[in-house]
């Protein structure tokens, strides 16, 4: 223990909030001149654009870029609260049920009301993902479990289980390959007018990092919480419903980001700690940066690969992201098995 | 006894005359009788091998076929309760087919890896789907050994004459008419396939170049995005509007398609993009009648 004390000392002197914004910024950049098409910034400064160019840049590059920011913050902020509010490190989204919960809102929406307006599809998803949430919950506190390991297991059992429901309906109404592509992200189809509601996601984590402090205490436990004078109940309310709608927007406009929301806030709270105020906005920061650079591996890998040809495809996001969430999920495991 | 050869030399006579000139003879229904050779019994899990019967009129051979979920216009032949219905074109009913007492089961691509199952329940068990790595040569070989168990063979070899023919007009006007690009959509998103997919016979048979070195993996298409595709800026596109095909939700294909990267391609700047025929293309994918609808699909889209 006093080991770990000495050691988070100096870490914690670090200008993180800083390095996170650089970071931000650079792949920002970066994001917007890696495609298919070669734009150089040189072209930009000096207005020997083409039209063609153009159009990619601002009806695809940087409405892509948004999206992957917002979609990677998001998704972020959403696995911080679940951790706080479940004291538990391994849960988020993808670990508790939320996901799969929202992906059966999808398909009950296109069964029972197809053609609905897509604002329609996300409420449902959203409600959705709450009960799936607010069922989760149910059972871990149900459980009482000591083995922080057991919460994430019940979480994705729950989900299997929501997903298999989901899978059975999408199978008997052929929508099985449209849950497939809300279950994994792919920015490929992003185009300006396509991803606004995406922006919902920012004002959503806003208001997490206004109202960040509660989760800190909520955190400490639901005596320690109501003995600082938190309505625990309120607060939890609060978090699910931000972290179920987080995940219906996202699930619904770009789809998918399996277990990132697990590895950014473990990351950073090994770097900063654990205060929710402080946390919040370097999860976002690396949330962003990590969608960000899945992103642009993911639709420059496969042409690379080919020797430059634009016709060679891209990886989807989700897939890269959840390569390397599940790497560290498992590296997280075994760690936690090796010092408990 | 000698009354049989002349009633399939009558229904010979009638497909000639008929099912030469219009690409879908099923008026003539009655004619084909269930009194000549072959299996009386047969189900099918395959449209392809459901269209070559019935252009051959041989369709009241059929006792069942998948018509669970979205059922091709092409065979309306079918449309009544007369033929079974066997469950859906991937998940077929084992019961109800073991029910109907098959003496031939002709199986689709989709349903390729029950055929042991199939075995169970009939003695004889064919693939009926074309292979799509060289759709119309494996469609010709397909309808000829479907045409063999009938003795039909002369009035096959007829149609799938005819349709060789097609097949060299048309490839004389694709291989000078540019480059090409196949496009599903579904669920919003939007997939390439070129040489060497399911829908090869665009480019290997019938001769369009592909627009790029379109990756021909998965039977889902390569996912591109729209600046992949104006980048490879193909002179004709053909759509396939998957979620249209099944009758499943979805943004149709030319509302998808109607953007600024898009509409930046040649295809899209000369109305060189050609919606293709869901049902035929990603349902049926072959068959005596359906194989010569899509080759005209093709040749209209180049002449």
């Amino acid at each position: 223990m006093t080991t770990t004390v000495l050691e988070s000392r100096p870490r914690q002197r670090m200008p993180w909030p800083a390095l996170g914004v650089a970071a931000l910024v650079v792949a920002l950049f970066a994001s917007v001149f890696v495609g298919a098409a070669d734009i150089t910034v040189w072209d930009v400064l000096t207005g020997g654009l083409s039209e063609a160019h153009r159009v990619y840049l601002v009806e695809a590059r940087l409405p892509r870029t948004a999206a992957a920011a917002l979609a990677g913050a998001s998704l972020a902020i959403a696995g911080l609260l679940m951790q706080l509010l479940t004291r538990n490190r391994f849960v988020e989204p993808s670990t508790a049920g939320t996901v799969e919960s929202a992906g059966l809102g999808l398909v009950v929406v296109a069964i029972l009301a197809p053609g609905a307006p897509i604002v329609i599809k996300m409420i449902v998803a959203m409600v959705f993902a709450l009960a799936g949430t607010a069922l989760f919950l149910a059972c871990i506190r149900r459980v009482a479990v000591s083995d922080s390991f057991i919460v994430p297991l019940i979480g994705i059992m729950l989900g299997s289980v929501v997903g298999a429901v989901a899978a059975f309906l999408a199978l008997s109404r052929d929508l099985l390959q449209m849950l497939n592509a809300w279950m994994l992200a792919d920015f490929s189809a992003v185009l300006a007018g396509r991803y606004e509601l995406l922006w919902l996601v920012a004002v959503l984590g806003v208001l997490a990092y206004v109202t960040a402090d509660r989760f800190t205490v909520a955190g400490l436990g639901e005596d320690v919480a109501t003995g600082l004078g938190l309505d625990h109940r309120t607060v939890v309310a609060l978090g699910m419903s931000i972290v179920a709608a987080v995940a219906a927007v996202v699930v619904v406009t770009v789809g998918a980001l399996p277990l990132l929301g697990l590895v950014v806030p473990n990351v950073v709270s090994r770097l900063v700690g654990d205060d929710a105020r402080r946390g919040l906005p370097l999860v976002a920061l690396l949330g962003a940066v990590t969608v960000l650079v899945c992103d642009m591996v993911g639709r420059s890998l496969p042409g690379l690969l080919a020797g430059g040809s634009a016709g060679a495809g891209e990886i989807p996001v989700g897939t890269l992201v959840g390569i390397i969430g599940g790497a560290v999920f498992l590296a997280m495991m075994l760690r936690g098995v090796r010092n408990g | 006894m000698n009354r049989f050869p002349k009633i399939v030399a009558a229904a010979a006579a009638l497909a000639l005359t008929g099912g030469a000139l219009t690409a879908c003879g099923s008026s003539d229904a009655q004619s084909g009788g269930a009194e000549g050779e072959g299996p009386t019994r047969v189900v099918l899990t395959s449209h392809a091998a459901a269209d070559t019967l019935d252009e051959l009129d041989l369709e009241d051979r059929v006792v069942g076929l998948p018509k669970t979920g979205v059922f091709p216009d092409a065979l309306d032949t079918y449309a009544s309760d007369e033929y079974a219905d066997v469950g859906s074109l991937k998940e077929p009913k084992m019961d109800v087919i073991a029910e109907l007492g098959p003496d031939l089961i002709l199986f689709g691509a989709r349903t390729e890896a029950m055929e042991p199952e199939f075995a169970k329940i009939s003695d004889q068990v064919i693939a009926g789907d074309p292979d799509t790595s060289d759709t119309v040569a494996s469609n010709r070989a397909k309808v000829e050994e479907i045409a063999a168990l009938f003795g039909v063979q002369d009035e096959a070899a007829e149609q799938l004459d005819e349709i060789d023919e097609k097949v060299a007009e048309t490839r004389a006007k694709a291989e000078n008419a540019g480059t090409a690009l196949v496009l599903m959509t579904s669920g919003g998103k939007v997939t390439a396939y070129g040489p060497g997919t399911r829908f090869d016979i665009i480019f290997n048979e019938l001769g369009m170049e592909s627009a790029g070195d379109v990756a021909a993996e998965g039977r889902h298409g390569a996912p591109l995005s729209w600046e992949q595709i104006a980048e490879l800026d193909p002179e004709h596109v053909f759509v396939i509007d998957r979620d249209a095909a099944i009758g499943a939700e979805g943004e149709a294909a030319s509302a998808l398609l109607d953007n600024p990267l898009f509409n930046r391609t040649a295809a899209a700047a000369n109305d060189n993009v050609h919606m293709l025929d869901g049902q035929n293309w990603y349902l049926v994918g072959g068959g005596l009648g359906v194989l010569d609808a899509m080759i005209a699909e093709i040749d209209s889209a180049v002449s």
